[in-house]
């Protein structure tokens, strides 16, 4: 059914996209994280004027689905490059940006609500006892949340805050309607020459398979980490 | 609960090891047996196919269409298929319909192949380019249903400074995965490795328009009616030079494909395409669907 010579072709090519994909999806991550955990914060502790806002923007960015995002920011990228670069006055050439980093904004916007879903979750698990524990001992608010309550969240959202890592490492095969190359598109490419197009896609889905496992073997282990303190009381 | 766990690890490191080795064995048996294969399902294939003409039965002929590729195939507004490439299907039909019986179902690009593969389809419809390469593992026509013309390269309408590849050296130029334009600046490429050009994958196109028009692309190159038809679309955005991207040795046409071994059909189909040619009902849907006669080999 396969013949190796096309498979091995796929594969390679699947493969050297890998870094280029980790990059994306770790990217994205890092600013959804970020983003994420500044806006659940807002709205677990109803901090006026902005919790309104965070609720509607993220419900607003759930909404969109990913190659619809991903089109709009590059209109808007394409669109809005030159007369904001000229109005700067910075002399830049629109070739010299890479798509990448296009990519990894339109991700994170279209990630963004998940993954601030996740943090919320994990940070309303979290007891108003524990609070209350650490404000008795005379820690301020600043020390409670980064020593006590941080900490429990972290273990908490490590479970679904893996899908989310997963989600965006698939998601990274719609990139190429931007133009950005990707593993699933890097295989196909190399098969366009012999149109061997089902020895793509098995190597496309082998080098997605593999990479999910070890994204949820270490996954487990972060996981393992943040409960070590967990284990010692039971 | 460790010694669990790396029970566990060593589990799902097992299975990818017996995967990956029983995926290169699956593998590895295709060359040897594949050609033996073909050969004798054809065999059989045709052998079935008299026993149910004699029956005064007629074959299936299983065709698979593209479903995204306006106005050659694709779907309309009621998801039925339509497109120039589906009504010369359907001429062929009619011409045909005493032997065979049509079914025809639109997919996706690489799914047409991969359903050739399979056995799902016994023709693929999706204007496909012919090269040496892609001829080793299916079966081209003989006859093209319609011709490409020669292919130009395009780009924004104030540029001046691309005329030909060897000025567009070192740019970027978008262009579709498996298209006829991407070989050819592949080879373009290969040959010319001093001018090799930038390829730039694109699937839409607003991201060729926005490309070209924002400067991210230098140039678009495909056939000159694909060059009319997207220019057009955008209120004439681009223009193109004479330098014919199309090298002479080159096949310009746009065949339907089968897969090996399925050479009683081929046939059929393209003694029907040359009556269809002769008759005029050819050059007649060209006229309709591409505004011009584009059924005779330019380079002939």
């Amino acid at each position: 059914m396969l013949n190796l010579g096309y498979f091995l072709d796929s594969l390679k090519a699947a493969v050297s996209y890998i870094p280029q994909n980790l990059f994306m999806s770790l990217m994205t991550l890092l600013i959804c994280c970020v983003l994420g955990t500044l806006a659940a914060m807002a709205r677990v502790y109803q901090v006026p004027v902005i919790k309104p806002i965070c609720d509607f923007l993220l419900a607003l960015l759930k909404a969109l689905p990913q190659n619809l995002v991903l089109l709009i920011v590059y209109l808007v990228f394409t669109i809005t490059f030159s007369p904001i670069m000229a109005f700067l006055g910075v002399k830049a050439n629109i070739q010299n940006v890479d798509m990448v980093y296009v990519a990894i904004a339109a991700l994170s916007i279209s990630s963004l609500a998940g993954v601030s879903e996740v943090i919320r979750a994990g940070l309303l698990s979290v007891g108003k006892g524990q609070y209350e524990a650490g404000y008795t001992v005379g820690l301020t608010a600043g020390q409670t949340f980064f020593h006590i309550i941080l900490p429990q969240t972290i273990r908490a959202v490590i479970p679904p805050l893996t899908n989310s890592i997963l989600s965006l490492v698939k998601a990274t095969s719609l990139v190429s309607v931007i133009g950005v190359m990707d593993i699933m598109n890097g295989a196909i490419v190399a098969a366009n020459t012999y149109y061997s197009y089902i020895e793509a896609y098995v190597a496309a889905a082998l080098v997605f398979w593999v990479l999910g496992i070890i994204i949820e073997i270490a996954s487990r282990k972060v996981e393992i980490h943040f409960s070590r303190s967990v284990k010692q009381l039971a | 609960m460790k010694n669990k766990f790396q029970f566990r690890k060593a589990g799902s490191l097992a299975l990818v090891l017996t995967m990956i080795l029983t995926l290169l064995a699956s593998c590895g048996s295709k060359n040897t047996n594949s050609s033996a294969e073909s050969k004798s399902s054809s065999s059989q294939s045709s052998e079935a196919s008299a026993t149910k003409v004699a029956a005064g039965e007629k074959t299936k002929l299983k065709v698979g269409i593209g479903n995204m590729f306006t106005p050659f195939c694709y779907l309309d507004d009621d998801d039925q298929p339509t497109g120039y490439d589906y009504d010369v299907m359907m001429a062929i039909s009619e011409k045909l319909g005493d032997k065979y019986e049509f079914v025809v179902t639109p997919d996706d690009f690489s799914n047409l192949l991969i359903g050739l593969d399979t056995g799902k389809y016994d023709v693929a419809v999706h204007h496909f380019g012919y090269t040496a390469e892609r001829a080793e593992n299916y079966l081209y026509a003989k006859e093209a249903d319609m011709y490409f013309g020669n292919f130009r390269i395009g780009f924004s309408k104030d540029r001046t400074d691309i005329t030909d590849l060897a000025s567009a050296a070192g740019k970027t130029i978008a262009t579709t995965s498996g298209s006829m334009s991407e070989s050819l600046l592949l080879k373009w490429n290969e040959e010319n490795p001093d001018q090799a050009v930038k390829l730039q994958y694109i699937k839409d196109n607003t991201v060729v328009y926005q490309g070209i028009t924002s400067g991210l692309y230098d140039a678009f190159v495909g056939s000159q009616y694909d060059l009319d038809t997207l220019s057009e679309q955008y209120d004439g955005f681009m223009k193109y030079s004479d330098y014919n991207v199309t090298t002479s040795d080159y096949d310009c046409g746009a065949y339907f494909v089968y897969s090996k071994g399925s050479d009683a059909m081929q046939q059929d189909i393209d003694a029907a395409l040359v009556e269809l040619r002769e008759d005029g009902t050819l050059k007649a849907l060209s006229e309709t669907w591409l505004g011009a006669d584009y059924t005779e080999n330019p380079n002939a």
